[in-house]
């Protein structure tokens, strides 16, 4: 599960973000100049290695989607640089961005917004086909085999949406995702909305189509569990913040962060004679983006603060191999 | 590669048979709405069927059998509906006058229609300064009244069919503008639209394939309604001579000639004024029952 980690450095990963940031203005004033910033991804650096599974895990309204968007170019980053296997990609320049939807796809979270009610499946799968100038009878040849792929019939392609449930039409939104054969697929939370006896058969599919088609993901998820199943490394978000970032298991077993510590202790466990001690519950609510803490994001909430912690905000540093946390006291932690 | 399992065909919803559609929406129409179905395709027939309906010629004139009651027969001739002041068959006149309404209103329906789609399209989905300048022009329009309007412009530019549809069309498109622009906003962030963006879909293949489709229930019944405000507008012009002209008929034109002998022969005004209504009355409960059948939020 984690070999693409060492020979990782030798070549450029597939996607590297550095100091992403993405500001939405709020409350204009009477000149439209925005009198307050949301900062919904505040300077965020990870990256992408080729046929691996990065999942962003954290609460709703933490800026993992925001994330997400960007870096497709959906939404404009504030600041931040993006490369693909090397090279930069500019929101802003269409030739980039025709470059960016080639290498990178999404899987809504919605199965039902995410498809056209009036167009035919067979229409929906082929729309970056024919976008990306392939003809109707090219696109159709290849919708055929994007169907077999995802294990619907081929006589689906006739069809409305609203013929097919949840879960197949999150297929035919994945088959939509393979149709220029990319390699990074966001997955915005791509099986939250489904029933919970279908999810795993779209998850089954997502790591099928992993191992033969060497796709990467970047798994936007609240859901640890399924998070713990199919990703390669994590990265907790909270407040538009990565707070810490490592291998699956060595985020599972080695959690470094209050804050991701919190967050994993409210995962129930059945373990029958053992009794759940290290339930961490963090006070008080999450800030408004609007108003962040000043220094560490979890500054408020936090039950190990301490000064340093009011007055400037913790970089990422890997404290163990492959394991990075944005915390002054990591170091204690580790021992 | 490895396929996964298929799914089993039986896991799909059948698709339903045009047929199976068309009896679903028959069974959902309330049994009074037929009868206002029955006029309004009476209405239709006339107009189309003109020719062959009318059992005298609308505009042979016959002075010795001016303003005879309905039922009157003069020289072999019945004139069901009585005649008028020329001693025309009011029957003929209302039967050859429903192509008149109709017409103009049809025109003027898918003129007034194409260009507040147009409008509403542009304006939800180029934002900025479009939208602006859009909804600050249907603002303008709104404030107008639009039969003032209408009756100005047609007596600059000269009265006539082509002159009257371009009026009405011009000044109408209004409320399908609204209507378009504020569906369409709502589908703007929808994913699937973002979607198409994403992938580089031409923003006018996007108003088209994504945009109009899902807008177009709400603009039936905008138009459906709109239809009785056009026939009702078309007779109001020609009522006041600036929409159709004479010989040939029109219900609005027959109301106004027949006014004066409102109290002598009562029939010259009232059958076409019955016809306005009832076509009126009809579109308008069918327009009514669509919006409620079509519009989610009334559901």
């Amino acid at each position: 599960m984690n070999a693409h980690s060492d020979s990782a450095h030798a070549s450029p990963p597939l996607l590297e973000v550095r100091h992403l940031k993405v500001h939405f203005p709020v409350n204009r004033n009477l000149m439209g100049r925005p009198r307050a910033w949301v900062k919904a991804v505040d300077d965020v650096s990870f990256s992408i290695h080729k046929g691996e599974t990065l999942s962003l895990v954290g609460e709703s309204g933490c800026g993992k989607s925001t994330t997400g968007y960007a870096l497709l170019g959906m939404l404009l980053p504030t600041s931040g640089e993006l490369f693909f296997e090397g090279q930069p990609l500019d929101a802003r320049d269409s030739q980039s961005r025709s470059l960016a939807r080639r290498q990178m796809q999404i899987v809504f979270q919605d199965p039902f917004a995410s498809l056209n009610p009036k167009m035919s499946v067979g229409e929906s799968i082929g729309e970056p086909l024919r976008a990306s100038g392939l003809s109707s009878q090219e696109a159709a040849l290849r919708v055929e085999k994007l169907l077999d792929m995802v294990g619907l019939p081929r006589s689906c392609r006739d069809r409305l949406p609203n013929q097919f449930s949840g879960g197949q039409r999150q297929r035919i939104v994945i088959a939509r995702a393979l149709a220029l054969q990319p390699r990074l697929i966001i997955c915005d939370e791509p099986v939250s909305a489904l029933d919970v006896s279908i999810r795993s058969q779209i998850l089954n599919l997502l790591l099928e189509l992993q191992r033969e088609l060497d796709i990467a993901y970047l798994f936007i998820s609240h859901d640890l569990s399924v998070v713990r199943h199919l990703s390669d490394r994590v990265a907790v978000m909270y407040l538009g913040h990565i707070v810490e970032l490592a291998e699956t298991e060595e985020l599972f077993t080695h959690t470094l962060h209050p804050y991701t510590q919190a967050l994993f202790s409210a995962i129930p466990r059945i373990e029958p004679g053992r009794k759940n001690t290290r339930r961490l519950i963090l006070q008080g609510d999450l800030p408004s983006p609007l108003n962040p803490p000043r220094g560490c994001p979890l500054v408020t909430r936090c039950p190990h603060r301490q000064p340093v912690c009011e007055q400037s905000m913790p970089e990422l540093q890997e404290i163990r191999p492959g394991h990075s946390v944005a915390c002054f006291r990591a170091d204690e932690w580790n021992r | 590669m490895s396929m996964p399992a298929p799914l089993p065909q039986e896991d799909l919803r059948p698709r339903p048979s045009f047929g199976a559609v068309l009896r679903s929406a028959a069974a959902s129409v309330p049994p009074y709405l037929w009868i206002f179905i029955a006029i309004l395709l009476g209405f239709i027939a006339m107009a189309l069927f003109a020719p062959l309906l009318a059992p005298n010629d609308p505009t042979s004139q016959n002075l010795l059998g001016r303003m005879k009651a309905p039922g009157s027969v003069i020289r072999g001739v019945t004139y069901i509906f009585g005649s008028d002041e020329l001693g025309r068959d009011v029957l003929s006149r209302i039967i050859y006058g429903a192509r008149a309404s109709m017409s103009v209103a049809v025109l003027s329906v898918c003129l007034s229609g194409a260009i507040g789609i147009l409008a509403g399209l542009l304006a939800a989905y180029c934002r900025g300064w479009v939208e602006s300048a859009v909804m600050r022009l249907v603002d303008m329009m709104l404030s107008i009244p639009a039969l003032l309007f209408a009756v100005i412009t047609v007596a600059v530019i000269g009265p006539g069919f082509i002159n009257v549809i371009l009026v009405l069309g011009l000044t109408r498109w209004t409320r399908y503008a609204r209507v378009v622009y504020g569906q369409a906003l709502g589908l703007m962030p929808q994913p699937y639209v973002r979607y198409a963006r994403f992938v580089g879909t031409r923003p006018l293949a996007i108003m088209c394939r994504h945009l109009l489709p899902n807008v177009f229930g709400q603009v039936v019944v905008v138009a459906t309604l709109e239809f009785g405000s056009m026939v009702l507008f078309e007779a109001g012009l020609s009522f006041l001579g600036l929409g159709v002209q004479p010989p040939t008929p029109s219900w609005g034109a027959m109301m106004n000639v027949g006014r004066h002998y409102l109290d002598t022969a009562w029939w010259i005004a009232g059958f076409p004024g019955l016809c306005l209504f009832l076509l009126v009355l009809s579109v308008n409960i069918i327009g009514d029952h669509l919006r409620d059948r079509l519009d989610p939020r009334l559901r």
